[in-house]
């Protein structure tokens, strides 16, 4: 990190009370313990980035409260809707897999009322305002604790939030309520075959890995939770070294800062050290589950998972390009020309220990996804994508062109679709600028996983720069060539056609 | 404003017409609505913040079209449109124009009251976009071999629904509220149905329903109005108008005719807990219009998390689950309104969970009954709270072009524009005196379905005591009204 560029950067834009100004200038040391917040400065100097990019870097202000909390604020006139995000990096790595769900538990019942505002009191602030207080667990690496309000309701939330996070009273009475939904929703997702066979998997997939101790509860991690565990684990968790508060929408950083001071700022400064996350690459075997469902009634569920490459890897950017053009060759394969499912997706989970997944959801013949599956990877593998050029595939209004001739021609070398995909990924990126909430999730993960909470300003850059060698790649590296986990859950009778052996190796041509 | 010169001023208001209060809204910031010669509906809702379009083309029909041999038809059309037009021959065609347009997501869906199809595109594409879903709509190619696959996946769907215990539990519960027309309300439809569908018949739809003057385009995002205007003008301005289909409104559903207790057990329901659902027929925008709106303030009222109605009936019946969960709901509907109560039991060892449900009914009809005969059972900080809460929920709907698109298409397609735009009006003028109306009308008195789901073994234990209280257990087989189609449904 270039410290002396982070404390540039620690001066708040736009702030002209030179008082409040130099209170937040840090030591070197002191900001030292914060969240890395500007790794990539040299290159936004350089100027060499995206118009959008430049144009919105404006709009923020940094700054790093006196006990080391980061803070980033991003303004926004685009609507009157306002989130407040208290980041809390690391996660599942601090929670013990006979624990496991215990921060998600914790930021939950931080809504059940705290030292000023009891339970009923923050039921009726957020009902009268349209307003919520938001846990947010559903990632292995970060939680957050958000506020979401309209702006003219801000002043009235703002305390009881704080107050929330910081001075919680441990409902006694809620508890058992909070720790019986998060069982409740574990048994659901465990009776429905879908997200059932997901569980299954990562089960075995994350078994020894961190990873395994999953927000939702491993075994019966949840039966072990007490309040007493919630408030000592609160002391530990709930810090100022792994703090990080994210504001996305019309604020004004003069009356935001003295807020967040007085309330964030008197936590007492403190590191955090996160306990080793490894990557998974190198730790999964080839293995098939096969899981009879009698339920899924003439269906099954097929998933197959895999390491992949951190969001900081060289190789990331290519990957998301890979899955986007795999998840088209897919649907093209297995739904169009087969029938053979309702749905099929390609996905990348990007995290410290990234994986990716294919899940081929409700297919009445899973004897036979996986080679459709490996012919979509071969497709890939062998430098062809689906096209993207309508002059290709399309025969115009004057004249219905043969079906069959458009098919043939469906796949193109990727070198002509990628402009088209490239495209797409500008369209989904611009989707995810639409609000505040998704904004303040991207410059979270920007932080934690990238030191830059601009980062994600670059994604159109990093994919710009995607070449088809990159693709071809990193499908031979992380689809052909990378042992995958599957499992298949369903019908009895749809599960004796499921061969094995076609699940323990790659079955496409292309290599 | 207080609440007694807010119903005040109200009431004068009430008495202009509709169409006054309709102008004034048209006047919504960023909202421009036109209508072709041929009757499309077309709306543009302005939205900067990025350089992008969504576009999208709902139609009014779905399952409220459907008839008994049509049942699950709409949604095998709507799968149908991805699979070929005259521009583009088939689904490999359609993606690659799609990639072409820059498009990260696209689908389609059919509801009960509308189908409707969108993408989001760059929006220097938007004109192109828009004539994408003109050639989509209008040209579809019906490709009877198309067809034969695109079958299996729809097949697909419904089978997933029968592995489905909570899909089965809605569908019995909706099968018993519209026993005349269950069809009506099954957007699914039976393999059966689907599998006997022809290409005869999905043209026959075609003409009938998916015709200009029974859709809407709406186009949002970073877009100039007038530019949209020529371009729904420019690709769809040539669509002939055709018979308005809804010419003919369907025969009213003719609301429940006594009491019913149905009950649905099986394992995928949480142990030691029962969902418990009390059904009354409500109104509908084709019969009743001015009693939804009443409907809707009825529903926010008692939405309070700290309100004295749920406190009340989480008092008179010990051993629910969590106050947090009693809701009441409504959702406005063109054909068939539904007004619902749901909470949660807990399974009590001893004691007779269907006579709690039972109570839990006369708790909540009681609780109505209070609220007709009292007009202060609401205070005037509860109507404020009110009148704030519907002007926050259009600050919220208009947070993205996406999101007041989907609202927009939802309200158009089951209640029409001029409901849509006089909506928050509509809702300020209803007076404690409507509500009682509306209490009086639809649930004091009236008959209903209480129905419960619980785990399998729960109900074992207790199925002694659901034979004598006259509960009718569902099941896969008794759930739909196409598995007796031959009886023609009913009650």
């Amino acid at each position: 990190m270039n410290k002396g560029r982070f404390l540039a950067a620690a001066v708040i834009r736009g702030i002209r009370a030179a008082a409040f100004a130099a209170a937040l200038v840090l030591p070197i040391a002191a900001a030292a313990q914060a969240a890395e917040l500007t790794r990539e400065q040299t290159l936004f100097d350089s100027g060499v980035i995206n118009e959008f990019a430049k144009k919105t870097l404006g709009s923020f202000s940094t700054v790093t409260l006196k006990n080391g909390i980061p803070v980033v604020i991003k303004r926004s006139t685009s609507n009157r809707l306002l989130t407040l995000k208290a980041v809390l990096t690391g996660h599942v790595s601090f929670t013990p897999v006979d624990k496991a769900g215990l921060e998600a538990v914790m930021l939950t019942m931080l809504t059940r009322g705290s030292a000023h505002y009891t339970y009923e009191d923050i039921q009726r602030a957020t009902f009268e305002t349209s307003s919520s207080l938001v846990p947010r667990y559903g990632s292995y690496d970060l939680t957050s604790f958000d506020l979401v309000t309209i702006d003219t309701y801000f002043p009235r939330l703002f305390p009881i939030y704080a107050d929330a996070i910081l001075h919680p009273s441990w409902n006694g009475e809620e508890f058992p309520r909070v720790i019986s939904d998060f069982k409740l929703q574990k048994q659901q997702e465990e009776s429905d075959p879908s997200t059932s066979a997901g569980l299954r998997l990562d089960e075995k997939f994350f078994a020894g890995h961190p990873y395994a101790a999953t927000w939702e509860g491993a075994g019966d991690s949840l039966d072990h939770i007490s309040l007493d565990d919630l408030r000592s684990y609160y002391a530990r968790a709930v810090t100022s070294g792994r703090l990080i508060l994210i504001a996305v929408g019309n604020f004004d950083p003069k009356t935001l800062l003295p807020q967040l001071e007085d309330s964030f700022g008197s936590l007492p400064r403190s590191a955090s050290i996160r306990p080793p996350v490894p990557p998974l690459q190198g730790a999964v075997t080839p293995d098939l589950m096969v899981s009879p469902s009698p339920r899924s009634e003439g269906l099954a569920y097929v998933k197959g998972q895999f390491a992949m490459p951190a969001p900081d890897s060289p190789d990331y950017p290519a990957s998301l390009v890979a899955f986007d053009l795999l998840d088209d060759i897919l649907f093209e394969i297995l739904r169009t020309r087969n029938g053979a499912c309702y749905s099929v997706e390609a996905n990348v989970d990007g995290a410290t220990a990234s994986y990716g997944d294919i899940t081929v959801f409700r297919t009445t013949v899973p004897g036979k996804v996986k080679r459709l599956v490996d012919e979509s990877i071969g497709v890939l593998a062998s430098g062809q994508s689906m096209s993207g050029n309508v002059t290709v595939s399309a025969a115009g209004k004057s004249g219905l062109g043969s079906a069959t001739a458009a098919q043939a021609a469906a796949f193109v070398p990727i070198s002509q679709a990628l402009p088209f995909y490239k495209l797409k990924f500008l369209t989904r990126f611009y989707s995810g600028q639409q609000t505040n909430r998704l904004i303040a999730s991207q410059i979270a993960g920007s932080i934690f996983y990238h030191g830059d909470y601009r980062h994600y300003l670059l994604l159109v850059d990093r994919i710009g720069s995607v070449t088809a060698d990159d693709v071809v790649r990193v499908a031979k590296r992380y689809l052909v060539d990378n042992p995958m986990l599957w499992i298949v859950l369903g019908d009895p009778a749809l599960l004796k056609d499921v061969n094995r052996d076609d699940f323990l190796r790659y079955t496409g041509s292309s290599r | 404003m207080t609440i007694v010169c807010r119903i005040f001023l109200c009431c004068l208001v009430a008495l202009l017409p509709l169409t006054n209060a309709a102008a004034q809204a048209r006047e919504i910031t960023g909202l421009k609505t036109f209508t072709l010669d041929n009757g499309l509906e077309v709306f543009v809702v302005e939205n900067h913040t990025v350089p992008l379009a969504r576009i999208q083309v709902t139609f009014r029909t779905g399952a409220i079209s459907q008839t008994p041999q049509t049942a699950g038809l709409f949604h095998l059309y709507e799968h149908m449109l991805f699979k070929g037009n005259r521009a583009y021959p088939n689904q490999t065609a359609l993606q690659a124009a799609m990639k072409d347009l820059g498009v990260a997501d696209w689908n389609g869906g059919t509801t009960q009251e509308s189908v409707s199809y969108y993408f989001t595109v760059p929006s220097d594409r938007a004109d192109k976009g828009i004539e994408f879903w003109a050639d989509a709509v209008q040209f579809p190619l019906l490709n009877p071999a198309e067809l034969q696959t695109e079958k299996d996946v729809v097949v697909s769907e419904i089978l997933g629904g029968f592995s489905d215990p909570g899909n089965i539990y809605g569908s019995a519960i909706q099968r018993a509220l519209f026993w005349k027309y269950p069809w009506r309300k099954d957007v699914a439809g039976s393999e059966a149905l689907v599998r006997s569908a022809t290409v005869q018949m999905l043209r026959d739809m075609r003409d009938t329903w998916y015709v200009p003057n029974n859709a809407a385009l709406f186009v949002g995002g970073d877009v100039i109005p007038d530019a949209v205007r020529a371009a729904a003008q420019k690709y769809f301005g040539g669509w002939k108008k055709a018979k308005d289909p809804w010419a003919s409104p369907p025969p009213p559903h003719p609301g429940l005719q006594k009491d019913l207790f149905m009950v649905s057990a099986d394992d995928q329901m949480y142990a030691g807990l029962v969902s418990v659902d009390l059904r009354f027929a409500g109104p509908d925008v084709l019969r009743n219009a001015g009693s939804t709106y009443a409907a809707d303030v009825w529903s926010k009222l008692l939405d309070d998390p700290n309100g004295r109605f749920r406190a009340n009936v989480f008092t008179k019946v010990p051993g629910q689950y969590n106050k947090d969960y009693i809701s009441t709901g409504y959702l406005t509907r063109r054909d068939g309104g539904a007004i619902s109560f749901s909470t949660y039991l807990t399974v009590r060892p001893g004691q007779d969970t269907f006579q709690r449900a039972a109570a839990l009914k006369k708790a909540f009809v009681d609780e109505m009954a209070a609220i007709a005969s009292d007009p202060a059972y609401f205070s005037a900080n509860d109507y404020q709270v009110l009148t704030r809460q519907i002007a926050d929920d259009r600050i919220w709907e208009r947070e993205t072009a996406d999101g007041f698109i989907g609202t927009l298409a939802f309200w158009w397609a089951s209640a029409g524009t001029a409901y849509y735009l006089g909506y928050n009006d509509a809702l300020q003028r209803i007076t404690p005196a409507e509500i009682t109306r509306f209490i009086s009308t639809y649930i004091v008195n009236r008959p209903s379905m209480l129905s419960m789901r619980m785990n399998q073994k729960d109900f074992d234990r207790e199925q002694g005591s659901a034979a004598r209280g006259g509960w009718t257990s569902i099941t896969k087989d008794n759930a739909y009204w196409w598995a007796d189609q031959s009886k023609g449904g009913g009650q």
